[in-house]
């Protein structure tokens, strides 16, 4: 591993239900880049994200995922969450009741007080969640709203990188940012994406297509076939993958 | 004649003199004890009583209790420590009573029945449903006090009226309350009333609150129940709606032994809207139970019934809605949703809805749900940075909390979400 490595995967088995999806990841992020995996459906893309995450439905039956050094699978989800991963997820949840505000500020807190902050002022927060806001364009809609309920797809998948921005993780994981958005939306996302860029965080972006990626530049890009990496290379593997299909992978 | 029966008749005999002198009622108590002769106790096999707990009024000597204890506030929630009170049964105050130069009138029955007893009875048992349940006219037999609220034609009071209704007592005494709030055309009042109980009470409680809503009136009626020991109560509100009248009811059970609430409402003319909502948390052995009759007598009404439980440990919850939609109802919107959550495995919740429709031309909907904490939404709020405990904890509130929708009080709103979520950050361990 070198100094400058954010995430290491090794040789991570994971399955559900008895059932083996993950077949041996091997994978260093470092930071400052942002890494791809692409992958047909099925392929295990997903599972890789949530095991980073730590959904308890996956077990993981081998390996590390060791993030600045040490190993979050033996972390609760909330405890890796503060120590700066952050998954922008597939489908959002609704939480009906919980209010878009209400949530915002508890998690805000809940980071300010893991690294031994006072509580956000009430006007700071509200400056913050509206400036952020605004640059998503979904000012209006988070007023009086419980969290996703009644969003719409792309304004679930503008929540999720309005909590980013305000949460500044260190390594995101960006699940299928691009599924059931148009392009206008693809382009705001991804534009709160590559603001964030910094050289001491980094993102893994799991997707299935290639447009994506036209807006948010990998470094380095992964195929992902039945549980295992196939292949890695630069940006122009996903120009290949569109030629020519997942089919030449398999 | 059943063994409940002949014991409360015998009870009765024992303490009329007091009670009379208490409230004196007359040949009221008389009829009442014709009529509860005749209906009788509620049995256990009877439909609408299925579900509660009649075992322990069976098997216990009731007394009635002539001396009062002294009351102490300090365990109460701030809001209402300096509030009337009902001390098992009776006023606090010999004479709490208050007519404003609006003509207004807060006080208790007993004060009522000596300030204006021509309007108490015009409205004394008018929407008690004495031949109903035999529990309606014992209510009326063995009834010492209650909340008189008065409000003239176009008043609108605008400060909420607070009440609490306290049991203690270990003796197993009976109290029996009447409340009755009367709003005029176009006036309306909003009362709230705490209904607690000490950790050595084992009394059994009865109140009964008469509502009489006026056309384009409004009664907004919020209890909030906190019954610790082994406290029985079965509480019952009835109401009757004129035109284009709103009736809203809410009903909090943070903490209970045996509790049985009952909602019977009535539109006796078009365009009244009904709101009735309703939130028990019930852990250990804990029972809770609603009942609710809406009479859809008249064409044009709306009702909405809210209700929701939080079940943990060995409780027991259950819900009845009986709507009937008469003949000539037509127009009618009827909506009735019971959500429950349901914590562990022994705990046990029944949702029974009841649609009786005879008229075509109407809108009814009702929705059951039983589920556990949604896991997706758990692992979100986590993967936020959320603990797990104050991740169940959000969730269990914001689900409490929806039955609180159609409060408009925002203070009282905000106290009891506050009281239900440290309620819930016990229960949820």
């Amino acid at each position: 591993m070198s100094n400058n490595t954010l995430l290491e995967i090794k040789d991570l088995h994971a399955e559900v239900e008895g059932k083996k999806i993950l077949k041996g990841i091997n994978l260093s992020i470092p930071a400052g880049s942002v890494h791809a995996i692409m992958g047909p459906n099925g392929a295990g893309k997903s599972t890789l994200g949530s095991v980073i995450a730590g959904k308890e439905e996956f077990e993981v039956t081998h390996g590390e995922v060791l993030y600045k050094g040490r190993n979050i699978l033996e972390m609760d989800p909330e405890e890796r969450a503060l120590e700066g991963v952050f998954m922008s997820f597939q489908n959002p949840v609704e939480i009906p009741g919980v209010s878009m505000p209400n949530f915002l500020r508890t998690i805000i807190n809940a980071h300010r007080e893991h690294r031994g902050e006072e509580p956000i002022a009430p006007a700071e927060f509200l400056r913050l969640m509206k400036e952020k806001a605004a640059f998503l364009g979904i000012e209006k809609m988070i007023r009086g709203r419980s969290v996703n309920e009644g969003f719409s797809g792309g304004e679930k998948k503008k929540n999720e990188m309005l909590q980013m921005m305000l949460l500044e993780p260190q390594f995101v994981v960006l699940d299928e940012l691009d599924s059931g958005l148009d392009i206008d939306a693809i382009r705001k996302v991804s534009e709160a994406v590559n603001q964030m860029r910094s050289p001491d965080n980094a993102f893994l972006a799991i997707t299935h297509y290639q447009r994506l990626l036209d807006y948010i530049v990998p470094d380095v890009i992964h195929i992902l076939v039945d549980g295992r990496i196939v292949k890695s290379g630069d940006k122009n593997l996903a120009l290949e993958l569109e030629k020519d299909g997942y089919e030449m992978m398999l | 004649m059943n063994r409940s029966t002949d014991k409360f008749l015998t009870l009765f005999q024992e303490a009329e003199a007091h009670l009379e002198q208490l409230l004196p009622l007359g040949q009221r108590r008389l009829k009442a004890r014709a009529t509860f002769e005749h209906v009788g106790f509620p049995m256990q096999k009877m439909e609408k009583w299925r579900n509660s707990h009649l075992r322990t009024i069976r098997e216990t000597d009731w007394v009635f209790e002539r001396t009062q204890p002294a009351v102490d506030k300090t365990q109460w929630p701030e809001r209402f420590r300096h509030a009337p009170v009902f001390v098992n049964g009776v006023a606090e105050s010999d004479d709490f009573w208050e007519e404003r130069t609006d003509g207004v009138q807060i006080g208790s029955l007993r004060a009522a029945l000596k300030h204006t007893p021509q309007r108490v009875f015009d409205h004394f048992n008018k929407n008690n449903k004495e031949d109903l349940f035999g529990t309606f006219a014992l209510n009326t037999l063995l009834v010492t006090d209650g909340l008189w609220v008065y409000v003239p034609k176009g008043i609108r009071v605008e400060t909420p009226v607070l009440a609490v209704q306290y049991s203690s007592g270990k003796h197993h005494a009976v109290n029996h309350l009447r409340h009755i709030l009367v709003v005029e055309e176009a006036a309306s009042v909003d009362v709230q009333m705490l209904q607690i109980s000490t950790p050595d009470d084992n009394h059994f409680i009865q109140d009964i609150t008469e509502c009489f809503v006026a056309d384009r009136g409004i009664i907004r009626r919020h209890v909030l129940q906190q019954f610790q020991g082994e406290t029985i109560c079965f509480s019952t509100a009835f109401s009757t709606q004129g035109e284009a009248s709103e009736y809203h009811s809410n009903v909090t059970t943070l903490s209970s032994h045996n509790t049985r609430n009952e909602q019977h409402t009535r539109f006796d003319k078009p365009d009244g809207v009904a709101r009735l909502g309703g939130l028990y948390l019930a852990a250990e052995k804990e029972r809770v139970e609603h009942q609710v009759f809406i009479d859809h007598a008249v064409p044009d009404c709306e009702s909405h019934e809210k209700f929701a439980g939080v079940l943990s440990g060995h409780a027991q919850g259950a819900f009845t809605g009986h709507i009937l939609v008469r003949e000539d109802a037509q127009k009618t919107n009827a909506f009735q949703a019971s959500n429950n959550m349901v914590l562990s495995d022994d705990a046990r919740v029944r949702s029974l809805p009841f649609l009786e429709i005879y008229a075509d031309d109407v809108k009814c909907s009702h929705g059951a749900t039983v589920g556990k904490l949604d896991d997706e939404a758990l692992f979100y709020l986590r993967s936020r940075g959320i603990g797990a405990e104050e991740a169940k904890r959000i969730l269990l509130t914001s689900f409490a909390a929806a039955t609180l929708e159609d409060v408009e009080d925002e203070n009282y709103k905000q106290f009891v979400v506050d009281e239900i979520q440290s309620k819930l950050a016990a229960v949820s361990q």
